[in-house]
């Protein structure tokens, strides 16, 4: 268990310090798109990236950064002045609001599809779903989008990228749901149990959904990663204020302190969701403890 | 079935575009900007009175073109790294393993995002291409080689392999011999899944502005003026060649299930 942890914190240091290297050693910086500005008032760029501490060597400044992460200082935006962390904070908020309920209906739909569909052998929405699954996000949004407009739909508000999120989400989840339904479903121990007249709820409760438990727990971490990345491109269609469109108005300004905070925020979050879902999988699946 | 035949046609008509539909994509016809579609305009044409059918065509081969570039860099990055994680074992193997967790951990559109923002933003179409198709590759490399490395680890332990080497027969040629033919099926099953999902990634790039850029076409630039909700009410054949991007991943989603129910590839 130390060790899944310590597995944990290697990964979050690698990540932050891949993503550190790549902008160290990418070309231009903030505020070589800003020498013509106005703003900068009356100091040369190179002025404004010695007070920025811009201009140390990058080794220097990841140890810097590491030291205030580990404080909660995220550093100051460049392009804002304000900083990252008052930034970063109601953009997450906002991201969340839509993540949750989207996450929440996503699998309460999917795995209840799941379930009818293993239940009654369907063979009609499995393909369905698997075509589904491989749309890309902006073509289900803009189809949505294009839904909205022709129903005359009003298009502000959290109904539309929660609509989109729950689109993504379902057919993954269905796709893992029911493989594993299916599988539950077939092992011998279930048809003996069935053949010796065990009752259909129990059936399904004691003996089918424990079986089938273990692959979508595991299944959480992933649903999440691909939610946040589909939201990025969500969030920027449906034009809804959360992480994504900060992180490409950051992206495109070169404001290397958002970036960074949001990729290791992400990553953070996301290491540890999945060590929650090990964690899980290990108190309710008995063939893991025995392994460790 | 129907699904091959459908990539196959759908792979030709991009390909012999420009013979089919000889209209250039670039070329702006200011007397007809916003025209529905009709003889002279198939699909119509955009607030340029650039031809959306033309660029629909010239998008597709762009963005199919990265996807599948992508798809054998990838597959040949982690096909090298798994198989040699899984034959060589020890250090080597827990060492590819666990960096390939970290690239699993991020969401990777982030990923190929920040990536793509440590490089010059406005980059000629030519270089944007190659730029994205490496990106792709060495962000997406994780799957193909855990994928290849339990292949390989389970191929090494069967009896003919086991057999070679007991004959003496050096490492490599039991990893060409006998080790790679085993693990083709699969990987032509992963590049059939993989395609589609580098050629969204690919899509989504020049969506948010970070791919060949205007006045270039690209299958994510078709799709940034739906953002506007009074152009999808008053213009509605702009929505056209999005809903003739969707029988091409329909199609592969088909084939690569098809494929991975035949060798029963874990996901």
């Amino acid at each position: 268990m130390i060790r899944r942890l310590g597995a944990c914190v290697l990964q979050l240091a690698a990540i932050s310090f891949i993503a550190f290297y790549l902008f160290s050693v990418a070309p231009g910086d903030f505020y070589s798109a800003e020498r013509l500005s106005p703003q900068l008032e009356g100091r040369s760029v190179d002025q404004w990236r010695a007070a920025k501490g811009l201009d140390e060597p990058w080794p220097e400044r990841y140890v810097l950064w590491c030291e205030s992460a580990l404080r909660g200082d995220f550093g100051t935006s460049l392009a804002y002045g304000v900083p990252v962390a008052r930034l970063i904070a109601p953009r997450i908020l906002k991201t969340a609001l839509v993540l949750m309920p989207s996450l929440a209906l996503g699998w309460a739909l999917a795995f209840s599809l799941a379930a009818w569909a293993a239940r009654r052998r369907d063979r009609i929405l499995e393909p369905v779903m698997s075509v589904a699954g491989m749309s890309p996000e902006v073509i289900l949004v803009s189809l949505l989008l294009w839904l909205a407009v022709w129903a005359g739909a009003p298009l502000a508000g959290a109904w539309l990228p929660i609509a989109g999120l729950t689109a993504i989400v379902v057919p993954l989840v269905f796709l893992h749901a029911f493989s594993a339904l299916t599988t539950a479903r077939e092992a011998n121990f279930v048809r003996i149990a069935r053949s010796r007249g065990v009752p259909r709820t129990r059936l399904w409760t004691r003996f089918i959904l424990p079986a089938a438990a273990n692959p979508l727990v595991s299944l959480l971490g992933p649903s999440l990663a691909t939610a946040v990345g589909s939201s990025l491109v969500i969030e920027a269609m449906t034009g809804w204020p959360g992480l994504g469109p900060l992180f490409l108005e950051a992206v495109q300004a070169r404001d290397y302190d958002v970036v960074q905070a949001v990729v290791v925020i992400l990553a953070a979050a996301l290491t540890f969701l999945n060590l929650a879902a090990d964690l899980l999988l290990y108190r309710i699946d008995p063939r893991i403890r025995l392994r460790v | 079935m129907t699904a091959r035949i459908a990539i196959a046609v759908i792979v030709a008509i991009l390909i012999a575009g420009p013979w089919l539909y000889p209209v250039d994509p670039i070329a702006q016809d200011r007397d007809a900007a916003n025209t529905g579609p009709g003889a002279h305009h198939w699909l119509g044409t955009d607030e340029y009175g650039r031809d959306l059918a033309a660029r629909f065509l010239a998008g597709g081969r762009w963005s199919v073109l990265a996807g599948s570039a992508g798809t054998l860099v990838a597959l040949a990055l982690g096909w090298i790294a798994g198989s040699a994680a899984g034959f060589a074992g020890g250090l080597a193997d827990s060492l590819v393993m666990a960096v390939s967790e970290w690239f699993m951990a991020v969401p990777w559109l982030y990923l190929l995002v920040a990536a793509r923002a440590a490089m010059p933003l406005n980059l000629p179409p030519r270089k944007a291409i190659l730029a994205i198709v490496l990106l792709i590759a060495a962000i997406n490399w994780a799957r193909p080689a855990r994928l290849a490395r339990g292949l390989v680890l389970s191929l090494s332990q069967k009896g003919y392999v086991e057999a070679s080497r007991g004959f003496g027969v050096p490492a490599w040629r039991i990893l060409v011999d006998h080790i790679f033919p085993g693990t083709t099926g699969v990987l032509v099953a992963q590049a059939l899944s993989l395609l589609p999902r580098f050629v969204l990634a690919e899509v989504t790039l020049s969506f948010l502005g970070l791919g060949a850029g205007e006045p270039y076409p690209s299958w994510g630039g078709l799709i940034v003026p739906l953002r506007h909700a009074y152009l999808l009410r008053n213009q509605w054949w702009i929505m056209l060649p999005v809903l003739l991007m969707l029988p091409f991943f329909a199609s592969f989603a088909l084939v690569s299930r098809q494929l991975e129910r035949n060798y029963r590839v874990s996901r």
